[in-house]
């Protein structure tokens, strides 16, 4: 074996005791093999670390979400002085970092709070529908019962389900069906599909596909928003189909917002290259575009955008970059479960910037977004109304 | 390219840092959580390569961290060393509990990995992973096959159904070709590291 090869293996945890012992050996022969070896060792924990980044990202909010409960449920009450030192420059710098407004004048005591107010954000569920017409719960736990689909194994883990297509039964009117994956508001879900393609699927989001992708193409239908990192094979381009939409992709990284009661179709590509087909027209996107549809007009506009920003979701931001307060309730309301009306028609108009993470309860970040601007949230009826503050 | 991968990486990195209250125990804690929990990982992974064993020892370091004194006690540039050690020792204990030997080369290696997780560069690990994105595809799979999933070259000529030197090759190339991308700022890295 090669000495880079060594380290590869060294690093995944599979080199046997013997090539242990004569990796070793070699190590010890000369002061220049180990710099050598640690020069290479150094660069190849980058490349691991850079291959391995989305997948940390996830184990660490996995992780976070473990940890949170504890968190919550042990408040601390003491605060050493210089973290109050610490504050007061907080207060006074974030205040004003946070969200930035068209009119910055008001700033008042937060608003009361009420119960739907203290709505618990959202979590990982969803449920399965299998082309044998079972209906099954997913969770992040367990899962309830032990399923049979025909031609598909299902592994459920923390982090959410994984297809995997089952080599024996080979025979073709078994595998014919579809599976539906829905989200429900206030869930999010993580789905490996049988090809290995990864899909983070957001609240209030619907994903079909079929128990066995066809021979020649892997087609998905989708409403709502969805994550997808697809496995690359030339050979079986991936299609995501949105009513008469479509984006079709080789192996590739992007984002889907298609919820039908919008008004737009939102496309953004983090890495490789898409198409976006529209009424017959083509669209091809590079990385760092975002293509938005109309609904009504049919029209399509491509510009370049901070995908990230749009992708924060997944990683467990609400993150919003001038966005009016109705789309910003709209995504709220997916996440939370709550309707939002707004009695000031002027309120609609207000745009926000800013981020937070997703986990918090809806009081503290309503409260956030009061704090900056006139606009306040007063519980009505198990509905948020949404008012302009007087003077 | 490489402008582009620089500015959603800084973006993001942003936003991660200001939408927490530091001036509670609760966004103070999720802070360093966000800070810190993605190298520690990387460094549970380098002693345990499981990472359901990884998740355990990050879960429970945290959940220590957050029960102790040390929390309030420590200063935030003291905290560092104290979450890196922790992580180290957790791993260390669940090794002796599976009674895992660990070797003259785990201990050769390990300060070369621990220095680098202590100073993990999220932007240049983001701008390595975009960099990657956009080699040729086979390239892109083989990295994938022998980083992500571990696989030996002969099981990745296998797989891809070409030959082992072809691989070794096109891993040599692309490793070459993210060295000379990212020489300067390598180079700048180690600076840090030489003159703390």
């Amino acid at each position: 074996m090669d000495i880079d090869e060594w380290i590869n293996s060294y690093l995944s945890g599979k080199l046997s005791e013997k090539e242990r012992q004569e990796l070793a050996r070699w190590l010890d022969v000369s002061p220049e093999h180990k710099s050598m070896f640690c020069k290479e060792l150094r660069m190849r924990l980058r490349v691991l670390a850079a291959v391995k980044n989305s997948r940390l990202e996830q184990m660490c909010d996995e992780v976070w979400l473990r940890v949170l409960p504890l968190v919550k449920r042990s408040r601390r009450k003491i605060i050493s002085w210089w973290v109050y030192a610490a504050c007061v420059v907080l207060v006074v710098g974030l205040g004003g970092l946070l969200f930035w407004f068209l009119q910055p004048d008001v700033i008042e005591a937060p608003v009361v709070l009420s119960n739907v107010l203290q709505t618990e954000a959202g979590n990982t569920k969803a449920v399965l529908l299998t082309s044998i017409g079972e209906k099954i719960v997913l969770t992040d736990s367990v899962l309830s019962h032990s399923v049979e689909i025909p031609g598909v194994g299902l592994i459920q883990d923390s982090l959410g389900v994984r297809f995997v297509e089952e080599e024996e039964s080979i025979a073709q009117e078994d595998t014919m069906g579809w599976n539906t994956i829905i989200v429900p508001e206030r869930g999010e879900y993580f789905v490996t599909l049988t090809d290995g393609t990864r899909v983070w699927m957001n609240s209030a989001s619907k994903l079909e596909f079929p128990v066995r992708f066809a021979e020649n193409c892997r087609e998905v239908h989708l409403e709502g928003e969805a994550y997808f990192e697809v496995t690359p094979d030339t050979q079986k381009p991936f299609l995501v189909n949105m009513g008469e939409k479509q984006v079709r992709v080789l192996g590739t990284s992007f984002n889907v917002m298609a919820y039908p009661e919008d008004n737009k179709t939102e496309v953004a590509l983090l890495q490789g290259k898409v198409s976006f087909d529209v009424a017959g027209k083509v669209f091809v996107l590079n990385p760092g575009e975002i293509a938005t549809a109309e609904r009504v007009k049919g029209e399509v506009m491509i510009r370049k955008g901070d995908v990230a920003t749009i992708l924060a979701w997944k990683s467990g931001v609400f993150n919003f970059e001038d966005m009016d307060l109705v789309e910003l309730t709209v995504k709220l309301s997916r996440w939370y479960g709550v309707d939002f009306v707004f009695e000031d028609m002027a309120a609609k108009e207000l745009r926000f910037s800013g981020a937070v993470t997703k986990y918090r309860s809806l009081d503290y970040v309503l409260d956030m977004i009061a704090q900056t601007t006139n606009v306040e949230f007063i519980e009505n009826q198990e509905k948020i109304i949404i008012r302009t503050r007087e003077r | 390219m490489y402008k582009t991968s620089k500015n959603i990486s800084g973006k993001k990195l942003y936003m991660v840092e200001i939408q927490l209250d530091k001036t509670t125990c609760e966004g103070r804690f999720e802070w360093f959580y966000r800070m810190y929990s993605k190298p520690l990982f990387l460094y549970a992974l380098s002693f345990l390569v499981v990472e359901e064993d990884a998740e355990d020892v990050i879960s429970e370091v945290f959940i220590n961290f957050w029960k102790s004194k040390a929390f309030e006690q420590i200063q935030d540039e003291a905290v560092k060393t104290y979450l890196f050690r922790s992580v180290r020792n957790t791993c260390l204990n669940l090794l002796k509990k599976k009674s895992i030997q660990r070797d003259i080369l785990d201990e050769f290696c390990e300060d070369v990995l621990e220095q680098e997780v202590m100073n993990w560069n999220d932007e240049l690990i983001r701008d390595i992973e975009f960099e990657i994105s956009t080699m040729p595809e086979r390239t892109r799979e083989i990295i994938y096959d022998v980083f992500f999933h571990g696989m030996k070259y002969q099981e990745v000529a296998d797989r891809l159904g070409i030959s082992i030197n072809t691989v070794k090759t096109l891993l040599r190339n692309g490793i070459k070709h993210l060295k000379t991308c990212f020489a300067e700022r390598m180079d700048l890295f180690l600076y840090i590291l030489l003159i703390r």
